[in-house]
């Protein structure tokens, strides 16, 4: 799975290391003119303590206490992986997407501030099969927002991936105002002007005020957990505070669809993949692969 | 006429209208989603909706309930083939290890599990349990299992690191080692060369900073040879009696022989050069892996039953022919020794030598002039270490030349940091166009300054010239290590050996068999200049492929 | 042969019979130390008995360590029944130990009353299933494997446990808390001093498991109460 890596802290022990142990190395000038070697490894105490770092990553455990719980008995260890051949006239690939979280600029305080999340994350917030049972709440306290602004995050690599971007804005941004009824709602991003004419007749005038052509320079964490704001656009710079910040994300194909698709022999490009309208599936160079674009 | 049989990747939004549209049209459809259930309510992304339809997805229960339509879980592709206007697909469903006949959604299981770990569903925000469901709407539950730790499954070997560190934690330092041995021979040396992506993947990377997951692996491995403790040597009481030509002494052929041994097979290893350890003898500085050291691990290997025989050329002493007739099974792992050019002009001038090659002298002890100034152009580990070697050896200046900037270097960060600490000097954003001279013998270099352009196929971003920034730098001496390839000379003409345009052979990535029955091949012969665990994983999946391979052919007779 | 007599002596079967609570017990019925002394390993009648208590002091220990209690303050040692002058030297050391140390809550990370409440929770987590099953399974593991056969370290046994004690303690303090009235997560992690969002995750974990409820919206801070679990 693609967040393998985050997720848990660090439980702290008096005796858990938490430094990087560091190897024993020669002096610079016993190196000049000779061949020795560099760096001399640990010591067996350095060793020990770097050993002890490790958090010993595992996912189930095998401890079998859900089985013995189990009283439908429906828990099965031995289970196995089923693995079968299958063949096909035709093969349509809709990949979906995945989020470009790494590529994230520092500026946006994602990761530092727990009250910046992405688009994506408040979309399983706005489920009512999410995570908080379709609240909106803030990560860092539990609050409810009173303000929310949503903040483009990347440089567009196409102009159709900005278009779903800032869709999925306004969708968001519809519901949020749904739950929350006061919400002080703002979306800042470029090429506004563009987006709002194309779809004048699907906008109420209130979202129409809410579209502000800017970019963002910085994001500062306040003290209750807030998010000031410079916004820069149309040659001025303001700052403004808000609960949440939501970074609008640049939707990328999965690595898994992409290599399908390589093996199938088509590219799968953003820009193909995005283009279609509505859900209808692309055809792509080979007649019997169809490609879908994102919902 | 007959419905078409249909698979549809992916059971998005999208995914699901087509294959209800494919089932209503008679055809056959099979889903394949890649997570442990469908998806719940998506928001739509490419039109705005009315707050009512923003979350729902209606098609869900159609598909899930269409008699023409078969739903699987958390599968993904294996193998796709083409084939006559149809296409195969070897498809593997991973087990959610829960009946979901039996399950009554009661909730009990989740409830005990002591496991509180990172939600994929819901992007992080909140835990889900070992046990869970993955969307509350469908109850369908899981056991998330991983195949292997991060570490583990980032290392090209697959080395079990979470038990090996374990190990050492627990103070047992011979088990950890064993337990290292178990897929790869070369403790002492990998544990000093490898440039550790598993420690780049580590999960305490994300929290401060990651396992010194290799200098713990060189920790277990001197521990042994600092305090002479016998390595032990476990092959069976007999071999059989079939023989493996190994060509090439260096990371994967001795990986090979070493694991060949343990399945009971003896192997003769035919060297180029006058001692084994390929790359690790000849590429790698001495100031990173002493050869004494290296010489211990390679003694110990061989001594498992693999005869070395050095200074044989295949080609020039031995021929490629004879070696197929006289061992039941071949190996080639003859790596990457071959320099790139830097194709501009004046690149045959005295003065001028390859990466590879300048390595290899300083390796073998023979004398370099080392005077004035010298220049190495590249900006991967080789260009460095060809750079502190040139400091070792008394350059009086040592400049290094890379096209882009520090971020796009390929080397591994604290080599950089360690050759510039040196006193090395990193000159970015310059690419050389002439090498200058006289009367054959070089005096300097013509270089053109650069800046960074739009990101090309790899990602990073083409350096374009400047133009009118030429520049002339005074220099005796010219490095140019940009890359490697195979030297592929000893393969007799027309040979019925597949070779790719990267001068490397094409292997079946699960035997390493080549095209060619019996002849198997691995390391940077096969992947292309990489790093030297990849090497080591290549001949040890070859030695099993091997043993599979003579195992086969034994019985057929 | 003379040692202090502030020791209280229980006398059990064997190591193997300690039972990480009655640790944890103890130091809420007022001990200021505990110390485990049994047989050496491999002398055991039981074979195995001692390596168990062992594993069982050590659970107890690392909980309370990780409420606020000095570590110092339980001791498992070896000693056999022909060594009367090792058993005198292992409890007047520990004496000396504690007695450096003071009386419980001073010397700790924690002063009294605050100490004891936190014990209190770790004592309700040594008792409950999750933490008890997995420590049973600790020798199972390092020797013959777990359910897919896998065989763990002792290192990552440990590390395994640290994480459910930590994931088990604050999820039985919010329990209790929220069994004395519905509040928000801004106010549990106020009164517990713990980080507000790692309540919140444990909240919503609660709320998931269907062992907590929203109970209504104060403001902008959702309230969330205990669901009265149905006895089966």
């Amino acid at each position: 799975m693609m967040y393998e890596k985050k997720g848990r802290y660090i439980v702290e022990f008096q005796d858990i290391p938490k430094a990087r142990q560091h190897q024993i190395e020669i002096d610079l000038e016993e190196r000049r003119g000779s061949y020795k070697e560099v760096e001399l490894g640990f010591d067996e105490e350095r060793a020990l303590n770097e050993a002890k770092r490790c958090l010993s990553c595992r996912r189930c455990l095998g401890c079998a206490l859900c089985w013995a719980e189990c009283k439908p008995e429906a828990i099965d260890f031995e289970m196995e992986d089923e693995v079968f051949e299958l063949e096909a006239d035709k093969v349509i690939v809709a990949p979906g997407v995945e989020r470009d979280m790494e590529r994230i600029d520092g500026r946006f305080g994602f990761g530092s501030n727990l009250n910046i999340i992405t688009d994506l994350q408040l979309e399983r917030m706005l489920s009512d099969t999410g995570p908080s049972a379709g609240l909106v709440i803030r990560p860092l306290d539990g609050e409810i927002p009173r303000s929310v602004a949503w903040v483009q995050s990347y440089e567009a690599a196409s102009p159709q991936m900005h278009r779903a971007a800032l869709c999925l804005a306004v969708n968001e941004a519809r519901l949020v105002r749904r739950k929350i009824a006061q919400a002080e709602i703002q979306i800042v991003g470029r090429d506004m002007e563009t987006f709002v004419h194309d779809h004048d007749a699907d906008l109420h005038d209130a979202e129409r005020r809410q579209m502000q052509e800017g970019v963002v320079e910085s994001a500062e964490s306040l003290e209750d957990g807030g998010v000031k704001l410079t916004i820069a656009g149309n040659g001025t710079k303001e700052e403004k505070t808000f609960d949440l910040v939501v970074l609008m994300t640049q939707p990328r194909i999965s690595w898994d669809a992409q290599s399908l698709g390589k093996s199938l022999g088509v590219t799968l490009g953003y820009a193909a993949f995005l283009s279609g309208e509505d859900g209808g599936l692309l055809a792509t160079e080979k007649a019997s692969i169809q490609i879908s674009p994102i919902q | 006429m007959p419905g078409k049989r249909v698979i549809i990747f992916g059971g998005d939004p999208a995914g699901l209208t087509a294959a209800l549209e494919q089932a209503e049209a008679g055809n056959e459809v099979t889903l394949i989603e890649p997570s442990p259930s469908l998806g719940g309510g998506r928001i739509s992304q490419t039109r705005i909706v009315a707050e009512d339809a923003a979350m729902e997805d209606p098609n869900l229960e159609a598909v899930r309930l269409h008699p023409n339509i078969r739903v699987v879980t958390n599968a993904r592709i294996e193998k796709v083939k083409a084939a006559n206007g149809s296409f195969q697909f070897r498809v593997r469903r991973r087990t959610p290890r829960v009946h979901p006949e039996k399950c009554n959604d009661c909730k009990a299981c989740i409830r005990v599990c002591p496991i509180h770990m990172y939600d994929d569903f819901n992007e992080g925000l909140g835990f889900r349990t070992a046990i869970d469901y993955f969307n509350p709407k469908t109850g369908e539950y899981n056991i998330f299992k991983e195949d292997m730790p991060i570490c583990q499954a980032t290392c090209p070997a697959n080395l079990d690191i979470r038990s090996y560190v374990g190990l050492i934690a627990d103070g047992k330092y011979a088990e950890s080692l064993a337990k290292i041995r178990e897929r790869l021979p070369f403790a002492l040396s990998i544990g000093r060369v490898c440039p550790h992506p598993c420690e780049t993947a580590c999960n305490r990377g994300v929290v401060d900073q990651p396992i010194s997951i290799c200098t713990l692996k060189r920790f277990v491995a001197d521990w042994e040879m600092n305090n002479q403790v016998p390595a032990p040597v476990e092959v069976p009481d007999s071999f059989h009696k079939e023989r493996v030509a190994i060509i090439g002494a260096g990371p994967a052929g001795l990986t090979c022989g070493y694991f060949l041994a343990k399945a009971g097979y003896k192997s003769v290893c035919f060297e180029a050069l006058p001692e084994p350890g390929g790359m690790f003898r000849y590429g790698i500085p001495e100031y990173r892996l002493p050869t004494p050291t290296l010489m211990h691990e390679i003694n110990w290997i061989l001594s498992h039953g693999v005869e070395l025989r050095c200074n044989v050329r295949i080609g020039r002493d031995v021929s490629f022919e004879d070696l197929r007739k006289d061992f039941d099974a071949v190996f080639i792992g003859v790596g990457a020794h071959k320099g790139m050019k830097l194709q501009i002009k004046g690149e045959d001038m005295e003065g001028v030598i390859d990466g590879v090659d300048f390595l290899r002298d300083a390796n073998m002890g023979k004398p370099i002039n080392a005077r004035g100034k010298v220049i190495i152009i590249g900006g991967g580990n080789v260009a460095m270490d060809a750079a502190r070697v040139s400091w070792r050896e008394g350059f009086d200046e040592v400049h290094i030349l890379y096209r882009r900037t520090k971020r796009e270097m390929p080397a591994s960060p604290w080599e950089i940091d360690a050759a510039e600490h040196e006193g090395i000097k990193i000159q970015y954003l310059v690419a050389p166009i002439e090498v200058l001279g006289e009367n054959g013998r070089m005096t300097g270099l013509k270089c053109l300054r650069m800046q960074l352009g739009e990101p090309d196929a790899s990602g990073r971003r083409r350096p374009v010239p400047i133009e009118g920034s030429e520049f002339v730098v005074e220099a005796e001496t010219l490095i140019p290590a940009i890359g490697q390839r195979p030297d592929l000379a000893f393969v007799p003409e027309g040979s019925d050996l597949e070779i790719t345009r990267w001068s490397t052979f094409a292997v079946d990535q699960e035997t390493f068999m080549t095209n060619v029955p019996g002849i198997f091949s691995a390391g940077d012969v096969e992947t292309g200049p990489d790093i030297a665990i990849r090497a080591c994983a290549g001949g040890r999946k070859a030695a099993l492929g091997i043993v599979r391979y003579l195992e086969a052919k034994r019985g057929s007779r | 042969m003379q040692y202090t007599t502030d020791a209280r002596i229980i006398r059990i079967m064997c190591t193997g019979r300690v039972d990480p609570t009655m640790i944890s017990d103890a130091f809420l019925k007022g001990a200021d130390g505990v110390m485990v002394v049994g047989c050496h390993f491999g002398d055991c009648h039981y074979i195995t008995g001692n390596y168990q208590g062992k594993i069982k002091v050590g659970i107890a220990a690392r909980a309370l360590d990780y409420v606020g209690l000095n570590p110092r303050r339980v001791f498992f040692g070896q000693c056999s029944s022909a060594e009367g002058e090792r058993f005198v030297k292992l409890v007047t050391d520990f004496d000396r130990g504690i007695r450096e140390l003071g009386p419980l809550g001073t010397g700790d990370r924690l002063p009294l009353p605050d100490l004891k409440e936190k014990i209190a929770v770790a004592h309700t987590a040594l008792a409950k299933e999750k933490i008890r099953w997995v420590v049973g399974k600790f020798t199972e593991f390092t020797t013959q494997g777990n359910k897919y056969g896998e065989r763990f370290t002792e290192h990552e046994m440990w590390r395994t446990l640290d994480t459910i004690v930590m994931d088990e303690v604050a999820t039985h303090e919010i329990m209790r808390e929220l069994r004395r009235g519905s509040a928000s997560v801004k106010t549990l992690a106020l009164q517990l001093k713990l980080p507000s969002s790692h309540v919140l995750k444990y909240v919503l974990a609660l709320q998931r498991r269907g062992f907590a409820e929203l109970a209504g919206i104060d403001g902008t801070s959702p309230l969330y109460r205990v669901v009265e679990q149905k006895v089966a």
